[in-house]
């Protein structure tokens, strides 16, 4: 991991504010060095991105216009960057380039299910009955993760389906590791309880403490 | 189907572990999915995990869900790749698209 400065802490890239916006602090970079930069740093994070962006974006055009926006901004603000940690500083631009492009649109389009159906069927498999049901299964978790409050779907994209840590999926939703793990928690919580009366799972034992749910809007959009 | 978390409910059959408490363990099974805590109480929950079929099976019903999950996984497309990485080029190259 470089480390291309030995600026203080304050010259992190502050999440709160337009990555855009061009501090005192920022360095000058020339263009081949910018330019190295951005392959060294930024590409590598390219298909993590795309990944992130379909997950909150829904929508393969979409999540494509934000990776996009994203190396953008980050070609943009590699100035200001101290090179530690790329992947969260990328998905916090990422965050602020979503949060942009949400504004522009009409949110209606976000909840639109055949939207949510770009990103396709799973695949058939009836060869063998083992494999049937495995198939039945899975198809069966892939529609309740659809069902799911859209804040439950996000951290469960983000975190089962995309491997991103706690932390990565915190920064990028813009909430504190806390709310992302209890988020997480709950909503497998819901598939596992999801999975009885279809028959693909034993009741959970009784005496866990009812999912924390209840409070579905925090975590709608 | 057989009830496998019946020695994990009030009046079902007790767990042979005495060390650790089954309705502890469920509390954090989703801890033990994630590797997520103190070393120490992680080893002492999956232990008990291993040794009580109830509670084994309530990590085995997570483990299939987020092994599901993880098949899920796309990457990006060779088209996509390609237009994104082309795009890098672009901006590298003083081509700025107008955003």
């Amino acid at each position: 991991m470089p480390v291309l400065t030995d600026a203080p802490p304050t010259d992190l890239v502050d999440p709160t504010v337009d990555d855009l916006a061009v501090p005192a602090t920022a360095r000058e970079l020339s263009d081949a060095e910018r330019a190295r930069l951005f392959e060294e740093l930024v590409v590598p994070e390219t298909d993590v991105l795309w990944r992130v962006a379909l997950s909150i974006t829904r929508n393969r055009a979409d999540a494509e216009d934000v990776v996009q926006e994203t190396l953008l901004r980050a070609f943009r603000s590699l100035g200001t960057f101290d090179g530690r940690y790329p992947r969260a500083w990328l998905l916090t631009i990422l965050r602020n380039a979503e949060r942009n492009r949400h504004r522009r649109r009409r949110p209606e389009l976000l909840s639109d299910p055949e939207m949510a159906e770009d990103l396709g069927p799973r695949t058939e498999s009836d060869e063998i009955e083992v494999a049937a049901e495995q198939q039945e299964f899975t198809d069966f978790v892939a529609q309740a993760v659809e069902q799911l409050p859209d804040g439950f779907r996000e951290v469960v994209d983000l975190v089962d389906i995309n491997g991103l840590s706690y932390q990565e999926a915190a920064d990028v939703l813009g909430v504190p590791i806390g709310t992302v793990m209890s988020r997480l928690h709950r909503a497998r919580r819901r598939l596992r309880e999801s999975l009885v009366p279809a028959g693909f799972g034993p009741a959970a034992p009784s005496e866990l403490p009812a999912a924390a749910d209840g409070h579905d809007e925090e975590v709608g959009r | 189907m057989s009830d496998p978390t019946q020695g994990a409910v009030p009046g079902g059959d007790p767990c042979a572990d005495a060390h650790v408490d089954c309705a502890e363990v469920l509390r954090h099974v989703q801890d033990v999915l994630d590797n997520n805590g103190d070393v120490e109480v992680l080893v002492q929950w999956t232990a008990h995990l291993r040794a009580c079929p109830p509670c084994g099976a309530e990590l085995e019903v997570y483990e299939r869900i987020t092994a599901v999950l993880r098949e899920r996984q796309c990457c990006c497309p060779d088209d996509v790749a390609a237009r994104l990485a082309e795009f890098g080029r672009r901006i590298c190259a003083g081509d700025e698209p107008v955003s």
